[in-house]
C-alpha cells in the first residue's frame, strides 16, 4: 500500500452502520489524518462517501470499469441490508412499493435520486400540527390527523391492517375514531386495530411491537412528544421489518434525527365547493417539509398548499393563480345569511 | 362463658368466623391441585348459623390415575399428611373409591385411612354410623335400633330398615348416605374449577426463590405443552399457569389467544410476559400449566397468493395476543357496525381478543346516508358550546368552545337526525331530534355540531341546546 492511507481510525460506536461500508481498505489509522483531535466523529460519518468518492477518482489502480462494478455491488449490498427477509415471500411482497401522494413533483422530490417515488416504505416518518395563535388545540391536532388519515387511505387497504396506538388520555381530549367518517375518507374501518394505553410509554411499545409483528401495512401513533430514543428505535423497527410508521406528535421537539421525513401540517381553509360556494369545501393543509432524509435539499423549501381530492383520493397542488391584473374581479360568495335573528343560549 | 371460665380461667375464646374458614378452605382447596385437578371443598355451602346440626365438611381430590407418581397411594397420603403439618394445619386424611367413604375413613378412620379398591365395605365396616354424614339426631335414633356400625347397617335388608323409621323420607336419607358411601349411588362432585383439556406439570425438590429459575422452569414447562399440543393436532385458545408456593397459597395468570396457536415461541413469549404478576413468596415448588380451551389446528394451503394473507393474518393475531397479554382485554379494539343511525350507536368497540379478523364478507358496512359527512373524530361526549346562531333555524355564526372561541365562514347543515320512533315513545328518554350542521371556522377547522330540540317545539319545555359532537380531520 503504497497509498497513505487516510481513513482515520473509527469510533466504537458509529451510528450509522451503512457509512461503514462505504471505507475501503485496511482500517489502520495513520498518525497525519487521526491524530488531529478535531476530527470529530459525525462530521466523519457525514463525509466519509464523499471521501470514498475522493478516492476513488484520485486512486489510480482502480479503472473505471471496476470503480462501477465495485459501485453495483455496493448498491446490491444495501438494497439487501435494507429488507433484511428478502427472501421470506411476505417481504417481497407489494408492501415493499412505493408509497405517494398522488403529486408526481412532490413524490418525486421526496425520495431524492432513488429509483422509487414518495414516502419511504420502511421508515418513520413524523407529522407535527402548526400551531396558529387563538386555535384550539383540538383544531391543531385535526390538521396532523387529518394529513396523517389521508396518508393511510394513499398506502391503499391491500397492505394489510392499520394500527392505531395512542394514550388514553389524548383519545379523551380528541374523541375515538368515528367509522362512518374513515368509510367516508376510504379507510375501511374494519381494518384498523385500535389499542388504547394507559401511558404514552405503552403505546410506543405497542408501535414497535405492531412493527415487529410484520402484520401490519401501516402503524400510526398519536403522542404528545416522543423523543430521540424512542424515534430511533421505531426508525429500526420500520427499517428492518420494512414496514411503515406515521408518528403524530405535537411537541415542539424531539425525534429530531431518527424520522426520514418530518412535516408540519396546518389547516388552511377548505377548497370551494364543487357546487355551492359557501359550503365547507375539500379539506386543504399547507404542508412543510422540515426534514427528508433523502433529499435533504428539500426542507428549504417554502411551505406549499396541498389539497384533497375526495373523489381520485389523492393530493393535488392547487392550480396557481394567473395573472388578472387586466381580468375583472368578481366579489366574494355572499353567505347564506341575510339578516338573521340572533339567538344566544348556553348549551 | 361464665361457667367455662370460672372452670378454666386461662380459657382463650376465639369469634367463630364461618366466612374466613370456609374462605381458607376454598383456598386450601385450590392448593390441592398439585395431587389432581379435580378437587373441592364440600359441605361448607349454604352453610348457616344452625348451630346444633353437626356439621360434615371437608376437602376431596379426585386422584385417579395420580398415585403412582408419588409411589403409590400410602406414599401419596403419607405425602400429603406432612404437606398439611408443615401448613401447620392439623387434618386427617382418608382415601377410598367414593366420597362417603373417604370422608368416613378420615373421620372415624384412626389408623387404616385407605380403603383399598373394590373393597370399601371391609374397610368403612367397622367404623361407627356417625362417621356416614348423618344429622345428630338420625345416628341417635340408629344407635337405639342397635346399630352401632356401619357394617351392621348395611347388613340389615333394606325393607326391614325402612319399616324401623318413622318415615320413608326418613329412612331414605340414612340409605342415600349408605349407598352413597358404598357406592351404590353416584354421588355427585362440582370440582373447583372445570377440568383443563390437558395439563402439564413440573415439581421442584427446592422451592423456586427467585424469578430467574422460574422463567427457565416456565421455558421447559411450555416446551412439553407445545410437544403435547402438537401431537394431538390441538391449540391453544386460553392456558393458565399455576404457581403453587410453600405456604400453601396458589398464583395464577390466565393468557388468553386470539387464535389457536401451539407454536412454542408465541406460547412462551406470552407466558414470560405474564410471569412478572406472579409472587413467589416463599418459593414455589410446583408450576403446572393448563390449557382450559383448545381448538382443533386447521392445516390447509391455499394457493400463493392466499397463503400470503393467510400468513399476515396469522402474524396479525400474534400481535393481537402479545398487545393483549400487557395492555390488557379492553385496550385493544376494533369498530364493528352497530345497529341503528344515531350517531353514538351506529359504531361499537369490540375487543379485538374476541373477534381476531373480520372476513372479507363481515366487512362492516356503516350506515352513512350518502351526500352526508361524518367526522373521523367524535368525542365520548357532546360538549356543550355556547353559540351565536339564527332562530328557528339556522347555523351557528360563532361558538365558543373549550374556552376557544370560533367564528365561522361556511356551514352546512341541517341534517336531522330522530332517534328511532321506539326509542321515542319512551317518556322520559329525554332523546330530542338533532340537528346537525358542518360548521367551518376561520382557520379551516370543522366541526360536527349539532342543537339538541327544535326552537319551535311548543311540546317542550326545555330550550334547545347546542353541542359538538366531533371534529372533521
Amino acid at each position: 500500500m503504497e497509498q497513505p492511507d487516510r481513513t482515520p481510525k473509527y469510533p466504537p460506536a458509529v451510528p450509522c452502520p451503512s457509512s461503514l461500508q462505504v471505507c475501503p481498505g485496511p482500517r489502520i489509522a495513520s498518525v497525519a489524518s487521526a491524530g488531529s483531535a478535531s476530527f470529530a466523529s459525525n462530521a466523519f460519518v457525514a463525509s466519509a462517501g464523499a471521501e470514498f468518492a475522493h478516492r476513488s477518482q484520485t486512486g489510480p489502480r482502480l479503472a473505471p470499469v471496476a470503480v462501477s462494478l465495485i459501485e453495483n455491488l455496493r448498491a446490491k449490498v444495501r438494497a439487501i441490508e435494507r429488507t433484511p427477509g428478502t427472501l421470506d415471500p411476505v417481504a417481497c411482497g407489494p408492501s415493499s412499493q412505493s408509497w405517494t401522494l398522488g403529486v408526481p413533483d412532490l413524490d418525486a422530490a421526496l425520495c431524492g435520486t432513488g429509483s422509487s417515488s414518495g414516502l419511504d416504505c420502511a421508515a418513520l416518518h413524523e407529522v407535527k400540527p402548526s400551531v396558529l395563535p387563538g386555535q384550539g388545540a383540538t383544531a391543531s391536532w385535526a390538521a396532523a390527523l387529518g394529513f396523517s388519515l389521508r396518508l393511510a387511505v394513499r398506502r391503499g387497504r391491500s397492505r394489510g391492517p392499520i394500527v392505531w396506538c395512542w394514550p388514553k388520555a389524548i383519545a379523551n381530549e380528541l374523541g375515538h375514531l368515528y367509522g362512518p367518517g374513515l368509510a367516508g375518507l376510504g379507510l375501511d374501518p374494519a381494518l384498523i386495530l385500535f389499542v388504547e394505553t394507559a401511558r404514552a410509554s405503552d403505546a410506543l411499545w405497542a408501535m414497535e411491537e405492531a412493527l415487529k409483528s410484520s402484520s401490519a401495512g401501516l402503524v400510526m401513533g398519536v403522542l404528545n412528544e416522543a423523543g430521540l430514543i424512542e424515534g430511533r428505535r421505531l426508525s429500526l423497527a420500520c427499517q428492518s421489518h420494512v414496514t411503515p410508521c406515521l408518528l403524530m406528535t405535537h411537541g415542539g421537539r424531539g425525534a429530531s434525527s431518527a424520522t426520514a421525513s418530518r412535516w408540519r401540517v396546518g389547516l388552511n381553509p377548505s377548497s370551494p365547493h364543487r357546487l355551492v360556494p359557501f359550503l365547507p369545501g375539500g379539506f386543504s393543509v399547507t404542508a412543510s417539509i422540515e426534514r427528508c432524509r433523502h433529499n435533504p435539499v428539500l426542507p428549504n423549501s417554502v411551505p406549499f398548499a396541498l389539497e384533497w381530492c375526495d373523489e381520485t383520493h389523492r393530493f393535488r397542488l392547487p392550480a396557481a393563480l394567473a395573472d388578472r391584473t387586466f381580468g375583472c374581479r368578481t366579489g366574494p360568495a355572499e353567505g347564506p345569511f341575510t339578516k338573521p335573528r340572533l339567538a344566544r343560549h348556553t348549551g | 362463658m361464665a361457667d367455662a371460665r370460672a372452670r378454666m380461667p386461662d380459657l382463650i375464646v376465639w369469634q367463630a368466623q364461618p366466612a374466613a374458614d370456609r374462605d381458607s378452605l376454598r383456598r386450601l382447596a385450590r392448593w390441592l391441585g398439585r395431587y389432581g385437578i379435580l378437587r373441592n371443598a364440600y359441605g361448607i355451602a349454604g352453610e348457616s348459623g344452625s348451630g346444633h346440626r353437626i356439621r360434615h365438611y371437608g376437602l376431596w381430590v379426585d386422584i385417579s390415575g395420580v398415585d403412582h407418581l408419588y409411589g403409590g397411594e400410602d406414599a401419596l397420603l403419607n405425602d400429603l399428611g406432612d404437606r398439611l403439618s408443615r401448613l401447620g394445619l392439623t387434618a386427617r386424611v382418608g382415601l377410598a373409591d367414593t366420597l362417603g367413604a373417604a370422608h368416613a375413613l378420615a373421620w372415624q378412620g384412626g389408623p387404616s385411612r385407605r380403603a383399598a379398591p373394590g373393597d370399601t365395605l371391609n374397610a368403612i365396616a367397622r367404623l361407627p354410623v356417625g362417621a356416614l354424614r348423618l344429622d345428630a339426631e338420625r345416628v341417635h335414633l340408629l344407635h337405639r335400633l342397635g346399630f352401632k356400625s356401619i357394617g351392621a347397617l348395611a347388613r340389615v335388608p333394606r325393607l326391614a330398615l325402612e319399616r324401623r323409621f318413622r318415615s320413608a323420607n326418613e329412612s331414605q336419607r340414612v340409605l342415600l348416605r349408605l349407598d352413597q358411601a358404598l357406592g351404590h349411588i353416584d354421588e355427585p362432585r362440582r370440582p373447583l374449577v372445570d377440568p383443563p383439556v390437558l395439563s402439564v406439570r413440573q415439581s421442584f425438590s427446592e422451592p423456586l426463590i427467585s424469578s430467574e429459575p422460574l422463567e427457565n422452569e416456565t421455558k421447559a414447562l411450555a416446551c412439553s405443552f407445545c410437544e403435547m399440543l402438537e401431537a394431538q393436532r390441538l391449540g391453544v385458545r386460553t392456558m393458565r399457569l399455576s404457581l403453587y408456593r410453600c405456604d400453601g397459597s396458589v398464583g395464577e395468570v390466565v393468557v388468553s389467544l386470539s387464535r389457536a396457536a401451539c407454536e412454542l415461541k408465541h406460547v412462551t413469549g406470552l407466558l414470560l410476559e405474564k410471569l412478572s404478576s406472579l409472587d413467589l413468596g416463599f418459593g414455589a415448588d410446583l408450576l403446572s400449566l393448563e390449557a382450559l380451551a383448545t381448538e382443533p389446528l386447521k392445516f390447509h394451503q391455499g394457493s400463493f397468493a392466499q397463503g400470503r394473507e393467510e400468513h399476515i393474518a396469522g402474524l396479525g393475531a400474534r400481535l393481537v395476543d402479545r398487545l393483549v397479554n400487557r395492555l390488557g382485554g379492553d385496550r385493544v379494539s376494533r369498530l364493528t357496525p352497530g345497529n341503528s343511525h344515531w350517531p353514538e350507536c351506529c359504531q361499537v368497540r369490540q375487543p379485538a381478543l374476541a373477534n381476531p379478523q373480520p372476513d372479507a364478507d363481515e366487512r362492516m358496512n356503516f350506515l352513512r346516508p350518502s351526500g352526508t359527512s361524518r367526522p373521523a373524530l367524535l368525542l365520548a361526549q357532546p360538549e356543550p358550546i355556547l353559540v351565536l346562531a339564527e332562530v328557528p333555524e339556522g347555523a351557528p355564526m360563532q361558538f365558543t368552545w373549550r374556552r376557544v372561541r370560533y367564528s365561522v365562514v361556511r356551514s352546512q347543515g341541517p341534517e336531522r337526525i330522530e332517534a328511532e320512533w321506539w326509542k321515542q315513545l319512551w317518556p322520559h328518554s329525554g332523546m330530542r331530534s338533532r340537528d346537525y350542521y358542518t360548521l367551518e371556522d376561520k382557520s379551516g377547522a370543522r366541526f360536527w355540531v349539532y342543537r339538541d330540540g327544535r326552537y319551535d317545539d311548543e311540546t317542550c319545555d326545555n330550550p334547545p341546546g347546542w353541542f359538538v359532537h366531533g371534529v372533521f380531520a
